[in-house]
């Protein structure tokens, strides 16, 4: 019951620290939240089909889909990496304008590989996608 | 107590937290219930940063691999 107490504690502590970091975003925070956010959640879908496909669960034919369907995010998200550096050394609004249409490209993008991910039904995929869906609404919170 | 050590320490409940928090909350510790603490770890460490420096922009770059690489077999 200690043990239990203690870790309950540890998950508060846990939730106040990321609670303190969410709300004091600035726009800089907030764009490279955005970037991190979709990163993580793109790298983990990855993550899981590739090992899914070691496995033999995804075929090779699966594996081409998912590669298309991954490649149009691959290249807006370093595309919206590349708008913020260059934001981040000019700061004027023109690129800071750039900067958020580029990130709202992201989004439709990795909905389109949630999508595809969805269809094909692979078991191993059902955490993935609840994940990637809350981390969709999550970039759609930051960009707004 | 360092993030990476709390996240740890969690672990073993994480699916009850996941359970009673509310998103993004739900998020952070349903992502360690699912695929373990390095996704949640990754992502509160970016989530963290106040002063964005070149280095992070890299990691950023970093963090995301072309398609092709996530299913090559490792040597």
């Amino acid at each position: 019951m200690r043990k239990y107490r203690s870790s309950v504690i540890q998950v508060l502590v846990a939730v106040v620290l990321f609670a303190a970091i969410v709300s004091c975003a600035t726009f800089k925070q907030n764009a490279y939240s955005t970037l991190y956010t979709a990163g993580v959640a793109y790298d983990t879908a990855l993550t899981v089909a590739g090992d899914l496909y070691k496995q033999g669960k995804v075929t090779e034919a699966q594996k081409v889909e998912i590669i298309k369907y991954a490649n149009p995010f691959y290249a807006s998200y370093h595309a919206a990496v590349d708008a913020f550096e260059v934001w981040n050394k000019t700061q004027t609004t023109t690129d800071q304008s750039k900067l958020v249409t580029a990130l709202k490209e992201i989004l439709p993008k990795l909905t389109n590989l949630k999508d595809y991910l969805t269809r094909l039904n692979v078991k191993g995929f059902e955490g993935v996608l609840d994940k990637l869906t809350e981390l969709s609404d999550l970039i759609l919170k930051l960009t707004q | 107590m360092k993030v990476t050590e709390i996240i740890d320490a969690i672990g073993d409940i994480a699916e009850i937290g996941a359970a009673f928090a509310p998103a993004p909350f739900g998020l952070i510790l349903g992502l360690i219930a699912k695929n373990g603490a390095p996704a949640a770890i990754k992502l509160i460490q970016g989530l963290g940063k106040d002063d964005i420096t070149q280095e992070d922009i890299q990691k950023l770059h970093d963090l995301v691999k072309p398609p092709e690489e996530y299913f090559a077999e490792e040597d």
